[in-house]
C-alpha cells in the first residue's frame, strides 16, 4: 500500500522528480565515465609496461642486480629452465644478455642498455617485434645486425642500413667493441625505453662478450593471467633460492601503486559526485514535504503511524534516485561499450602522456565490480538522503490540516 | 444513549507567538451517540479549537477529553495517530483526499491502515461511495471530481474506518449552496441509516439549521446549547 503510493507520488510534480532523476544521472555518467577513462588508462599503462618492458615475472643473478657486470649471469640456468618449461601458469619466457654500453656513429656516442634477445622466444613474451617501423628483410638475419628506435637513430643522425659501433666491457674486464649494422627500427610510446633500449641477437653478443650461447643476464616471463603472478614468483624462489625472482609490480613499484591509489583515488571521486548528489536530493525532497504538509498533516490525522510517514517520503526519495541511477548506468553503458572499441583518442596531449608511457589512444573500461559497488553508493546515498526529509514530515503536526487561513 | 464524547474544564491558551490567546476558556460538553451536532459561531471563537481537541490532534492546555470512555489527555502522539485510526472519523474543509489515489482507494485507504483484508475494503468502499452517490465515479482522482464530490468521498472515507463518531470542521465552506444541501443530506442520511455520529462546525445558517443538536460557541465559550434548553 506504501509502496504504490510512494511510486505514484513519484510523479506529482514531474518538473522536480525529472531535475532529481536528470542530477542522478549525469552525476553518475560522469563518475562512471571518470572511472571508466581512468581505469582505462591505468590498465593500458600496466598492460603495455607487461607486454613491453617488464613481462610479468624477472629473473637475475642477485649480484647483477646490484651491480651491472657481465659477468653476473643466472646460475643454474638449464635447471631453472627445465623448471619454466615444466610450469603450467607459464606461457613463455625469454632469457636475455644485458649490457650497459655505449653506441656510437661518426658524429654521436650514446649510452645505452644492450640487450641480447631470442628473436624467436622475445616474440611471444614482449611485443617489441609490433614495434618496428622500417627494417630490412629478415633483419636479425644479417651478419650482425641491431634494432634501435627511431628516436635514439634521428637523435643519432643513423638510417638503415648505418653503421654504428656498440662498446662495453666484457668478462674479463677489458673494453670491447664491435660494429653492428641497423637493420630495424623501432618506436614504442616511452619516449625513455626508446632511447636507452637497442636490441641484438643473444649468441652474437654473447660471443663478443665472452659469454657462453646459453647464459643469460635476465629471463622475462610471461604468464597465462597476471592473478598467477604472486604464485608463480614463490614456487620459482623456493625451488632456487639463490636467484632474484621479481614480480612486475617489484620491478615497477611506482606502477604497482597506481593501481593501488587509483582504485582508492575513484572511489573519493565518486563520492564527492555522491555527496553533492545527496545534498540535491535532500533539498529537494524537503521542498516536496513542506509543500505537501497539509495533505501529510491530513495523512497522520486519519491514522497513519509515523512509520507509514517515514517509509513513505523515504521510499520516494529512493525510487526517484533509483530510477535516475539505473538511467545513467544504461547510458554509461551504451557510451562505455562503444568508447572501449572506438577509444579516445588523445593525440592533442599525447606528447606530455607518452612522455608517461602512455598511448596516443585511451579505451575507458569499468569492472562489473565497479558498477555493482557504484550501484551500491548511489542506493546508500538515496537512503541517506531521504532520512533528513522523511523526518522532516514526521515533525508536522496533524491539526495543520484543520487550520485554513 | 451511551456518551461518546466527554469535555470537562476545557481550556487551550496559545502562546506561540508570546501573546496569549485563550481560544478554549473553559468548555463543558457531552455528546451521546448518534447525534447530529453542530457547533457554530462567528470566525475566530475557537470552534476548529475545540474540534482538534476533541479529534486528539491537538492537546489541551487543562482539562479533559475523553473518547468512548479513554482519556486522550496522556496519550503520545503515536498512540493518539492509532487511536484515531480506529475511533473517529475525519472531514476537513479541503485537503481531504490523496491526490493520487482514486475514490475508491481512498475509501480503501483508511480500511488498509486498521489492516482489513482487500476484499473487504473493496466491498465497503463501494458499498459507501453508491450510499454518498459516486457509485458512477468510483474510479476518478479527486482533480476529477468537483468540490461536492471530493466532500462526499471525504464523507464515504471518514465512516469507512467504523469511527465512533465523525468530526467535520466546516465541511461545507467552499461548496456552493446546493452542494452543501446536498451534503448535509447524504450525512443526514448516513446519520440515520448507518447510526453514524456527526459533530460538525460551521457559521452558515443553512447548514445550522439542519442539525439535530446546536452548540454555540463565542470567545472560546459554550454561550447556549439546545441539549440543555
Ligand atoms: N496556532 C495558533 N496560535 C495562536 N493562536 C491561534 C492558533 N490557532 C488559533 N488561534 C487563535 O485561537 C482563536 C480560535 O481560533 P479557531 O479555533 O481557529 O476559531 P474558529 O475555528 O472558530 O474560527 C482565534 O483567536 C485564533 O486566532
Ligand atoms: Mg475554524
Amino acid at each position: 500500500m506504501i509502496y504504490s503510493l510512494s511510486r505514484k507520488n513519484i510523479w506529482r510534480n514531474k518538473v522536480r522528480s525529472l531535475i532529481v532523476m536528470g542530477s542522478v544521472t549525469v552525476g553518475l555518467i560522469c563518475g562512471i565515465f571518470f572511472i571508466a577513462f581512468m581505469n582505462g588508462m591505468t590498465v593500458q599503462r600496466i598492460n603495455s609496461a607487461i607486454k613491453s618492458e617488464v613481462s610479468h615475472i624477472q629473473i637475475h643473478n642477485p649480484a647483477f642486480l646490484d651491480d651491472n657486470e657481465v659477468q653476473y649471469t643466472i646460475p643454474n640456468i638449464a635447471e631453472l629452465t627445465n623448471l619454466l618449461d615444466t610450469t603450467s601458469t607459464i606461457m613463455a619466457y625469454a632469457p636475455r644478455i644485458t649490457i650497459t654500453g655505449m653506441i656510437g656513429s661518426a658524429r654521436s656516442s650514446e649510452g645505452v642498455k644492450i640487450v641480447g634477445i631470442n628473436p624467436d622466444k622475445e616474440r611471444i613474451v614482449t611485443d617489441i617485434h609490433t614495434k618496428i617501423t622500417d627494417s630490412v628483410p629478415n633483419y636479425f638475419g644479417k651478419k650482425r645486425p641491431i634494432m634501435i628506435s627511431k628516436r635514439l637513430a634521428d637523435k643519432m643522425r643513423v638510417k638503415l642500413n648505418s653503421k654504428i659501433v656498440l662498446t662495453f666491457q666484457s668478462t674479463t674486464g677489458e673494453l670491447t667493441g664491435a660494429p653492428f649494422k641497423v637493420t630495424a627500427l623501432y618506436q614504442t610510446s616511452n619516449k625513455v625505453f626508446d632511447e636507452m633500449m637497442v636490441f641484438v641477437p643473444q649468441q652474437k653478443i654473447a660471443a663478443i662478450a665472452g659469454l657462453k650461447s646459453n647464459q643469460a643476464h635476465e629471463i622475462a616471463i610471461l604468464l597465462k593471467s597476471d592473478l598467477q603472478t604472486a604464485d608463480t614468483k614463490e614456487n620459482i624462489a623456493e625451488a632456487f633460492p639463490n636467484i632474484t625472482v621479481r614480480t612486475w609490480k617489484k620491478i615497477m613499484p611506482e606502477l604497482g601503486m597506481m593501481v593501488d591509489m587509483m582504485d582508492s583515488m575513484l572511489y573519493v571521486f565518486m563520492i564527492i559526485i555522491l555527496v553533492a548528489l545527496a545534498f540535491g536530493i535532500i533539498n529537494t525532497m524537503m521542498m516536496a514535504v513542506l509543500e505537501r504538509q497539509r495533505e501529510i498533516g491530513m495523512l497522520m490525522a486519519i491514522g497513519m503511524n509515523k512509520k507509514r510517514v517515514f517509509t513513505m517520503i523515504m521510499l520516494e526519495t529512493i525510487y526517484i534516485s533509483m530510477t535516475g541511477a539505473i538511467v545513467g548506468m544504461l547510458i554509461s553503458h551504451l557510451i562505455l561499450s562503444t568508447l572501449a572499441n572506438t577509444g579516445i583518442d588523445m593525440s592533442l596531449y599525447a606528447e606530455g602522456l607518452e612522455a608517461y608511457g602512455y598511448d596516443k589512444i585511451i579505451y575507458p573500461a569499468i569492472d562489473l565490480i565497479h558498477y555493482i559497488n557504484i550501484s551500491v553508493l548511489v542506493v546508500i546515498t538515496a537512503i541517506v538522503s531521504s532520512i533528513w526529509p522523511a523526518r522532516k514530515a514526521l515533525k508536522l503536526k496533524p491539526a495543520v490540516s484543520m487550520r485554513i487561513e | 444513549m451511551e456518551t461518546v464524547i466527554k469535555v470537562e474544564k476545557l481550556y487551550k491558551i496559545y502562546n506561540e507567538t508570546g501573546v496569549e490567546v485563550k481560544a478554549i476558556n473553559g468548555i463543558d460538553l457531552e455528546i451521546k451517540e448518534g447525534e447530529f451536532t453542530a457547533i457554530v459561531g462567528p470566525s475566530g471563537s475557537g470552534k476548529t479549537t475545540l474540534l482538534n481537541m476533541i479529534g486528539g490532534l491537538d492537546n489541551p492546555t487543562s482539562g479533559i477529553v475523553e473518547v468512548g470512555g479513554v482519556l486522550l489527555n496522556e496519550m503520545s502522539s503515536s498512540q493518539l495517530i492509532d487511536f484515531r485510526k480506529n475511533n473517529i472519523g475525519f472531514i476537513f474543509q479541503s485537503y481531504n483526499l490523496i491526490p493520487v489515489l482514486t475514490a475508491k482507494e481512498n475509501v480503501e485507504f483508511v480500511m488498509q491502515l486498521q489492516g482489513r483484508s482487500k476484499k473487504e475494503c473493496s466491498q465497503r468502499a463501494i458499498e459507501l461511495l453508491e450510499a454518498v452517490g459516486l457509485g458512477d465515479r468510483i474510479n476518478s482522482r479527486p482533480a476529477k471530481l468537483s468540490g461536492g464530490q471530493q466532500q462526499r468521498v471525504a464523507v464515504a472515507r471518514a465512516l469507512a474506518s467504523n469511527p465512533r463518531f465523525i468530526l467535520a470542521d466546516e465541511p461545507t465552506a467552499n461548496l456552493d449552496s446546493k452542494s452543501t444541501e446536498n451534503l448535509l443530506d447524504i450525512m443526514l442520511k448516513l446519520n440515520q441509516k448507518e447510526k453514524a455520529t456527526f459533530v460538525f462546525s460551521s457559521h452558515d445558517q443553512r447548514v445550522v439549521n439542519k442539525a439535530r443538536r446546536v452548540i454555540v460557541v463565542e470567545d472560546g465559550k459554550i454561550i447556549n446549547d439546545d441539549a440543555n434548553n
